[in-house]
């Protein structure tokens, strides 16, 4: 049985709608009139022990309502949910002490404490055991380097090391599944690279699962081993990156060039865009042709000095994706 | 000028979002009306002394309090204090309009709306209700006279105008001191006193009554109800009306000056 | 138990960090005491022109008006969190409650022992000090007890309403200004014996909100009056509970909104 089973999932919300202007603003005095929102619609999927799960889709896709309800916050309105056999909604205290959740946006921190002091009441919040307790804070600090701001106030960390004390605060209490969303979310360049890293040796080296939400692709790289692409609250796309790149019939690019100078280079499943001296920039579907067949057609015809194989952004897939265009796995 | 109607035009709609709040707040103001009407009445009973206010007057006090309560600035504008706090002054200094006057017809907003909003039910309630349901003596009756009628709005007027004044004021402290949070809790207190909204000023003792005399805080409160209950006769009722002018104008001139001031500050720390 | 010693944990730390700027936590004090005492001083201006109302003199009305002071502001003391529960659902740091594996109404009452709200208890005590001398009370081990359990009744009744106010919340936020009628409007019936009001006023006073109970009725008790609405001296002692099962009823509803909260996310 997967660790988290997700069936069928429904949630609607009702929002109220204000008109237009002066009028409107007293007309709405009085009565006002509410809209069904559908953040969630039947919503199926099934995570397994280890793994990390990217979790994508577009802004109001319904992905913080699904992980409302995952860490037992919100209940759906059907449909049904077990992680690790436990109803999360229903047993809610039970429930969150095997999970941990960071949100990027938001501190779980005290502000104006050390962030030793913080974690010490994590301790007591969370009841955990004096020495499982030590120990787990002892390797966290290590393994997110936290020890030279371990006794700085919240509120003067860097966002960069900002994040790793919160990802360390949802890891002290054994959490067998960690939520993150958004983690990455303003940070730069390098802190963003050392978080990824940090995840991963967490992931290895505490098998936790890890639920992962972020609007980086780079993120999603580097982490997932699967992702699960959300929109208007039903699934998009379920599976590997490489599944969907194939599933998705977006061309691929291929630059060659070759040691002697020729007029044109010529392959009957691939279309010439441009040439220049002896470079040429080719297209091919790989639904017609795999990039392994076209490269070899092409080493027999011609010799070749350089091979560049471009993939498309894994972004430009996922907008794709965004627009509407479902694809079948 | 355009610019700044457009932005009171705009700030008023925001503010006329809040119809739970409004609903709440009258039936809250109504509520506390009741008590005080109870309270003073039991009071008036007791006594065979003659009180600086008649029963009645007293009933047009407390309810025309009760209905003009949200004049009273009792609050630092939180949104501006968060715009100063999180450094966010610059976007402001960005627009092309002297930020003292973008600043005054906010509080303005601020101050008018909420008192619009609830006025009119409850006055409809405890002018024209009551009396209907035979309740009199605890109506809200009509102002004195026409005389008193006209001279009580102008009041009311400047009363609008000196508690923005307040509100501005309040705003550019934040300046100097990146906290909301003393003004926040010296405020109401100072207001609540020295306003005459929680017991009306002619009941304190003579000494108090000379330290109210030289603040600007009844010009909020004290001075319009007084004129519409004819406490302050209408020939004496244009030295009021002075006396809440003359504020107006001190704290706009105090408030622009330490905005400058203020502001130079900020721009030369960053923020 | 261990929740508990957790609220004290959460509580201390919270006045940690209230002491460290020691000014600004001085300064509130004071401005709170101020404001609470003028408040004292208009009560008693009022006096010094009316004489008395309905037959209840200054240090009498004093006395209830300390009772209830003292009750208001304990309880405030450390219900901060549940003021503040509108703004946490707001940002949605709520959410955070949910997600630990402790009560969430612990969690809110943990999140700040407001010391500054000390300004009204000091104010409290001083008027109790002062109408206590002056009414040359003779406090013997039973009326020491009443009076405690007359605050501890207003205590648990302002924090019902306080329960009553955060529950709200979850349904309305702008709303919410209503709950001052019960609050601040408690606060202020209370400061005068129920006899002042009219009938339909004070029924609500004590069968709906007991305010009377923890106030009114012990009150009699401790000053050896006979009630004019001619209550029983079994009854006044025994009044106080009404606040306690105030509380109770908070709770229920509380728990009513958290279910709710659950249901909608908002």
């Amino acid at each position: 049985m997967p660790q988290i089973q997700v069936d069928e999932i429904s949630k609607s919300f009702y929002i109220s709608k204000r008109k237009k202007g002066l009028k409107g603003a007293l007309k709405g005095l009085f009565n006002r009139e509410s809209m069904e929102i559908k953040a969630l619609d039947k919503l199926s999927f099934s995570v397994e022990k280890g793994e990390i799960l990217g979790y994508l889709g577009p802004n109001g896709a319904g992905k913080s309502t699904t992980l409302k309800i995952l860490s037992g916050i919100l209940s759906p309105d059907s449909g049904n949910c077990m992680v690790q056999g436990r109803i999360p909604w229903k047993d809610r205290i039970n429930h969150v002490k095997h999970i941990g959740v960071v949100f990027g946006q938001r501190t779980q921190l005290w502000w104006d404490l050390p962030v030793i002091e913080s974690f010490d009441l994590l301790q007591s919040i969370y009841s955990i055991p004096k020495d499982r307790y030590q120990e787990n804070r002892d390797s966290l600090t290590d393994l997110l380097d936290l020890e030279p701001f371990l006794f700085t106030p919240v509120r003067q960390l860097s966002l960069g090391q900002r994040m790793r004390c919160e990802i360390a605060a949802s890891m002290l209490h054994d959490p067998s599944i960690l939520f993150l969303d958004e983690p990455t979310i303003g940070l730069d360049a390098l802190s963003k690279v050392t978080l990824r890293n940090i995840i991963k040796k967490l992931n290895r080296e505490y098998q936790v699962t890890v639920i992962l939400t972020t609007h980086d692709m780079d993120d999603i790289e580097a982490l997932c081993s699967r992702i699960l692409v959300i929109g208007k609250g039903a699934i998009l796309f379920n599976g590997s990156i490489e599944a969907l790149r194939k599933q998705l019939d977006s061309k691929r690019r291929i630059l060659i060039e070759t040691e002697e100078n020729i007029e044109q280079v010529y392959h009957p499943k691939a279309t010439l865009l441009s040439s220049k001296g002896n470079r040429f920039e080719l297209t091919f579907s790989p639904r017609e042709i795999s990039a392994a067949k076209l490269v070899g057609d092409l080493m027999k015809t011609y010799s070749l000095k350089d091979i560049i194989m471009e993939n498309p952004p894994i972004e430009e897939i996922i907008a794709q994706l965004y627009l509407g265009q479902k694809v079948k796995p | 000028m355009r610019a700044y109607t457009a932005m009171m035009g705009a700030h008023m709609r925001c503010q006329l979002q809040y119809r739970a709040a409004a609903w709440a707040g009258m039936v809250t103001q109504l509520f506390f009306g009741m008590v005080k009407l109870m309270i003073f009445g039991a009071f008036y009973q007791s006594t065979k002394v003659e009180q600086p206010f008649s029963y009645e007057q007293m009933v047009n006090y407390i309810w025309l309090g009760q209905v003009l309560l949200m004049i009273l600035p009792f609050r630092v504008d939180q949104e501006l204090a968060d715009l100063i706090r999180m450094g966010n002054l610059a976007y402001e200094l960005t627009r092309p309009v002297k930020i003292f006057w973008f600043w005054y017809v906010r509080a303005l907003s601020l101050r008018i709306v909420p008192v619009l909003l609830r006025a009119l039910p409850m006055i409809l309630l405890v002018g024209l209700v009551f009396p209907l349901l035979k309740l009199n003596q605890w109506a809200l009756a009509p102002p004195v006279s026409w005389m008193a009628a006209i001279v009580f709005l102008s009041s009311l007027v400047l009363a609008f105008l000196l508690s923005a004044a307040l509100q501005v004021l309040m705003s550019v402290t934040i300046l100097w001191s990146m906290s909301s949070q003393g003004m926040d809790l010296l405020m109401p207190s100072i207001v609540w006193i020295f306003s005459g909204i929680i017991i009306p000023l002619p009941f304190y003792p003579p000494w108090m009554q000379k330290l109210f005399h030289w603040m600007p805080f009844r010009g909020l409160i004290d001075i319009p109800l007084r004129i519409y209950m004819g406490h302050i006769p209408v020939n004496a009722a244009l030295g009021s009306l002075a006396v809440q002018l003359t504020w107006i104008l001190v704290l706009l001139g105090v408030s622009s000056v330490l905005l400058k001031r203020g502001l130079k500050r900020v721009v030369i720390q960053g923020g | 138990m261990q929740n508990l010693r957790l609220y004290f944990r959460l509580a201390g730390i919270s006045m940690q960090r209230q002491l460290e700027y020691r000014f600004s936590f001085f300064m509130q004090i004071l401005a709170q005491f101020i404001i609470t005492i003028s408040e004292f001083i208009g009560l008693a201006a009022l006096f010094q022109g009316f004489g008395n109302i309905h037959g209840w003199t200054l240090w009498q009305v004093a006395f209830f008006y300390s009772m209830i002071a003292l009750g208001f502001s304990i309880s405030s003391l450390f219900t901060r969190g549940l003021d503040i529960t509108p703004q946490l659902i707001k940002s949605g740091e709520l959410d955070r409650y949910f997600l630990r594996p402790r009560p969430v109404l612990l969690q809110l009452l943990g999140f700040e022992f407001t010391l500054r709200r000390m300004g009204r208890l000091i104010q409290g005590i001083i008027v109790f000090i002062l109408a206590v001398v002056n009414l040359q009370m003779h406090l013997d081990a039973l009326k020491l007890l009443l009076i405690l359990w007359s605050i501890m009744g207003s205590v648990f009744l302002f924090t019902g309403l306080m329960l009553g106010q955060a529950t709200l919340s979850f349904w309305t936020i702008e709303g919410l200004e209503i709950m001052n009628s019960f609050t601040y409007g408690g606060l202020e019936t209370g400061r005068y014996p129920l006899t002042v009001y009219k009938g339909w006023f004070r029924k609500f006073f004590t069968f709906v909100i007991p305010l009377g109970c923890v106030n009114y009725y012990s009150i009699l008790h401790i000053l050896e009056i006979e009630d004019p609405l001619g209550s029983s001296k079994l009854f006044q002692g025994l009044a106080p509970l009404g606040g306690v099962l105030f509380f109770f009823l908070g709770l229920f509803i509380w728990r009513m909104g958290l279910k709710h909260y659950k249901s909608t996310g908002s």
